[in-house]
């Protein structure tokens, strides 16, 4: 057993976890169950992370790799009450249908917007690429985040 | 958004919940002392099972128990229809991935290093890999009932010396591949003891009715015994019918045998290798026409691959049979289709049920009717297909709106620009093409299974005038619960915010059936409807009271505002009279229920009436082929629906894309790469599914509104129709790129460079 230690959303955990355990699976056992498995290998894109900074697949990051390292998940962005626009406009879209992909797929969305704010549609079907969906054919979701760039954009001029 | 539906315009109810994270999905819940089950499978499809030595595995660390066909605490022989099936192999391995052992451990972790501990010997058996080769009397037996264990037959009219001389012939013969389901959330189920003796199952399901039924088989308990939860769900597709109940089987008995509560979860890897999947079909299908393009009779044979176990595989044959001839009208027809054993991956519902495969059977002959007698494919399509004159259905049976089938053609043919794309440009190694795909869809139930053609829904009025709406149609993703509450808005003239409606709960709403075959809408709904009929006269008495109006019947509710129609200006609203009747001490609960008309069928000819009413769909796709690597692009397509009242307009509209992008799936990528049985790509890095960087740049959609009257408000169903018909215009257009017939789908790259190299 080792000892990870890493910061979710701005809280500190730290736990004994077997050596061969992924960050997924350490981020599960500590209750963060926003972050989906779907397949365990990197392929789906579900278990998306922001890793310090960088957006990455938790199932093929070993926990001990993030010692010490600051993980955001969905939960970083908003919640109900406040949602981040890009919740909102998956919302208000129908973005979201079964919904198992989407809270990595959101994740993923924010680091392309965090780099780059004004972003074509190709540019958004790229940064989704790597994010499977299975029900909405992407269409909804692509226009979701062209919206939610907007807005962001808006909000960045207002303030 | 545009408001064109029966909805208000509000987002699904589930969808905040799953967008900040919150949703809780099966594997996300946990209860006190839960154990985690793991299963020990065979690699082998055909096998003979020598020893399952588990003693080293049993003394493993955090192993609590370990059950083979030995000491399974419940009843080894499962089936949906046949009972062909064992939880646990005694003897005889038939499929890869036949479960042999059952192991509950502390962990997931401890149980799967355990199964490494189990000593296996196994045999291996000579196999049956092909359904054709399975028809042979010298292949192997799958089980002692023989390899074909059940035929369908349509028998219209006679194929007869003027039919089979008729001036042209068209025969050819078809390979259609399966597909997996992938939804993005893998099986599972955690089983719950009670102290009462009675079972609580959590599951990832569309039908929490069927687990009910099977859990309490399975224990030899009554069925009041078992209460099922339907979590929420990760996509389902049909793959989440019957298949779900072999998990909460393993769960179940793990649970009974350590008297504590049992997760499994199935690895991405063995859910691919060992849950149904859609059927691979080889199809030969035989045209008789005249020279002006008249069909005056077809000829089928349908071999469908069932793989090992019966599973659903009859009925979804029975949707394929009779939905072969598609939407034309035929005087002459004979169909026979073949369910076949061989061991193979078993096959099971998925989107469309059979309805694909022969969509795309029907419309590449009638495209080479149109190409052999010089006639657009869409103008042979109007000529043969299904009109105000032309009315009836493969099954004899006259349909009540036949003449949707041209408005849809009119529809796809503007919509498409069809014409402008008949003559395309080709540039050296990149061809481009366009084709149609359109079908004919029975909602609902078949004949073979309208006994539980059924649905009901709890609608409970609370005294601050709020509703609790409890219905038996599940929602997997598709967005089924965000449709019942915008029916049971509508029905009340009350705003959507007003009404609770979650998961399935077994113990809340009487068994309503599967939520398959598109019924989710119409039966739901149907039910939903049925319970505010029961309680909106009470409302409207006590408003008519308050409105100091004799006549109930001129009362009416809109937006949540009970007035005369006759003095719009008094007015009560819908909270204060049902506040007056929990004041009056009246029921305020109502159970809705719906079942549809009893139908008359033979099924020896397939005569009679099939389905309660049908939906048509096409689409239309274009594409460009690169010659050189075979690699299909697809530029846009233009889905057309017959839907007959749009009720949640976002939610059609996000089933028609989910369709159509599923649909170029199938038909572009997917493909199973089986060895000996055994899936070899199972995994998103072999098997390929579309991803945002497939989709087609334009995807354009349209309805036909001409309300049927048995739906809810004139609702027929989306999901499978949303899927049908895009294979069929996938091959219509790559057949029409490359100037050649493709008999064979999928159309993956190396397919295609076959398809041209045969053809040079």
């Amino acid at each position: 057993m080792i000892k990870v230690s890493l910061t979710v959303n701005g809280k500190k955990h730290e736990k004994e976890t077997a050596p061969d355990t992924s960050l997924l699976d350490f981020l599960r056992s500590i209750g963060v169950k926003s972050v989906k498995k779907g397949c365990g290998k990197g392929e789906c894109g579900a278990c998306g992370v922001i890793m310090d900074g960088v957006y990455c697949k938790s199932c093929i990051v070993l926990a001990i790799q993030a010692n010490g390292t600051e993980i955001k998940t969905v939960e970083s962005l908003g919640n109900a009450q406040n949602p981040h626009p890009l919740q909102t406009s998956f919302v208000d879209e129908g973005a979201v249908q079964c919904g198992y992909c989407i809270p990595s797929m959101l994740l993923a969305a924010k680091n392309m917007l965090d780099k780059n704010p004004e972003p074509d549609e190709k540019e958004i079907r790229k940064s989704l690429d790597g994010n499977l969906c299975r029900c909405t054919g992407y269409v909804k979701q692509i226009a979701a985040v062209k919206k939610a760039a907007k807005i962001m954009r808006e909000n960045k001029n207002d303030q | 958004m545009n408001k064109k539906g029966l909805d208000q315009g509000k987002p699904r109810p589930d969808a905040k919940a799953k967008a900040t994270g919150k949703a809780l999905y099966v594997d996300d819940i946990k209860f006190p002392r839960m154990l985690h089950g793991y299963i020990f499978s065979s690699p082998l499809a055909s096998a003979k099972l020598e020893k399952l030595d588990i003693a080293k595995a049993k003394a493993a660390p955090g192993i609590h128990t370990i059950l083979t066909a030995d000491n399974l605490p419940g009843s080894n022989r499962i089936g949906m229809i046949f009972d062909d099936e064992e939880l646990l192999v005694s003897s005889r391995v038939r499929m890869s991935g036949d479960r042999l052992a059952l192991i509950a451990a502390e962990t997931q972790l401890q149980a799967k290093k355990a199964a490494e501990l189990i000593n296996l010997k196994l045999q291996e058996t000579p196999g049956v890999y092909d359904c054709r080769e399975a028809l042979s009397p010298s292949a192997p037996q799958i089980h002692p009932e023989g390899n074909v264990f059940k035929e369908f037959n349509v028998r219209r009219g006679n194929l007869d010396e003027t039919v089979l001389s008729s001036d042209i012939i068209i025969e050819e013969d078809y390979e259609i591949g399966g597909q997996e389901h992938a939804y993005l959330e893998t099986q599972g189920t955690i089983a719950v003891p009670q102290a009462d003796d009675s079972w609580h199952i959590y599951s990832t399901t569309q039908c929490p009715y069927y687990i009910r039924a099977r859990v309490s088989r399975f224990l030899g308990i009554t069925q009041n015994k078992v209460r099922v939860f339907q979590t929420v769900t990760g996509g389902a597709f049909g793959g989440k019918e019957d298949f779900p109940d072999e998990p909460a089987l393993c769960a179940t008995a793990l649970a009974k045998a350590t008297g504590r509560p049992v997760k499994v979860i199935y690895p991405r890897k063995y859910d691919m290798q060992s849950s149904t999947k859609r059927h691979s079909m080889k199809i030969k299908h035989k045209l008789f026409a005249t020279k002006q393009g008249q069909i005056k009779g077809v000829k089928l044979d349908i071999d469908v691959d069932a793989g090992a176990y019966a599973g659903l595989s009859t009925v979804v044959a029975e949707r394929a049979n009779i939905s072969s001839v598609g939407p034309y009208d035929i005087p002459n027809i004979q169909v026979k289709t073949k369910v076949i054993y061989t061991n193979n991956l078993y096959g099971g519902p998925y989107r469309g049920f059979g309805a694909p495969q022969v969509s795309a059977v029907h419309e590449a002959q009638i495209d080479k009717l149109a190409r052999t007698v010089g006639k657009d494919r869409i103008e042979i399509r109007r000529i043969n297909g299904m009109s105000a004159q032309k009315r009836k259905f493969a099954s004899g049976e006259e349909l009540a709106q036949p003449h949707l089938y041209q408005e849809l053609l009119n529809k796809l043919e503007k919509i498409s620009k069809w014409r402008t794309h008949l003559q395309p440009p080709s540039r050296g190694n990149l061809k481009e093409g366009i084709g149609i795909g359109t079908m004919i869809y029975g909602v609902n139930l078949h004949w073979g299974g309208q006994r539980l053609d059924r649905g009901a829904a709890y609608l409970v009025l609370l005294n601050d005038g709020s509703i609790s709406l409890a219905v038996g149609v599940t929602d997997m993703g598709q967005g089924a619960n965000a449709a019942m509450r915008t029916i049971c808005a509508a029905a009340l003239g009350i705003s959507e915010d007003l009404i609770q409606i979650s998961e399935v709960d077994t113990d809340k709403v009487p068994d309503s059936g599967p939520t398959v075959a598109s019924r989710a809408t119409m039966s739901g709904g149907r039910a939903v409807i049925d319970a505010v009929n029961r309680l909106k006269p009470k409302l409207d008495k006590i408003a008519a009271q308050m409105l100091d109006c004799e006549d109930p019947g001129q009362v009416e509710c809109k937006d949540g505002i009970y007035q005369t129609k006759s003095n719009q200006t008094k007015t009560v609203s819908f909270e204060k009279v049902v506040e007056e009747l929990y004041l009056r001490r009246i029921n305020p609960a109502a159970i809705g229920w719906y079942r549809s008309e009893p139908r008359q069928y033979d099924p020896e000819t397939g005569q009679g009436k099939a389905y309660a009413f049908y939906a048509f769909g096409g689409h239309v796709t274009r594409v460009q082929v690169d010659t050189d690597t075979g690699r299909v692009n697809v530029l846009e397509t233009t889905a057309v629906h017959d839907v007959g009242k749009i009720i949640n307009y976002q939610g059609i509209k996000g089933q028609v894309h989910g369709g159509t992008v599923q649909g170029l799936g199938w038909a572009l990528m997917e493909e199973f790469k089986l060895n000996k049985g055994k899936m070899m790509n199972a995994g998103f890095s072999d098997y390929l599914i579309p991803t945002s960087m497939d989709m087609p740049e334009k995807l354009n959609m349209d309805f036909i509104e001409e309300p049927q009257p048995q739906g809810p408000f004139g609702a027929k169903g989306i999901g499978e129709p949303s899927f049908i018909s895009v294979g069929a215009s996938v091959i219509s257009a790559v057949s029409h790129a490359l100037n050649q017939d493709l008999k064979i789908l999928p159309l993956t790259p190396q397919n295609i460079v076959e398809s041209i190299r045969k053809n040079d």
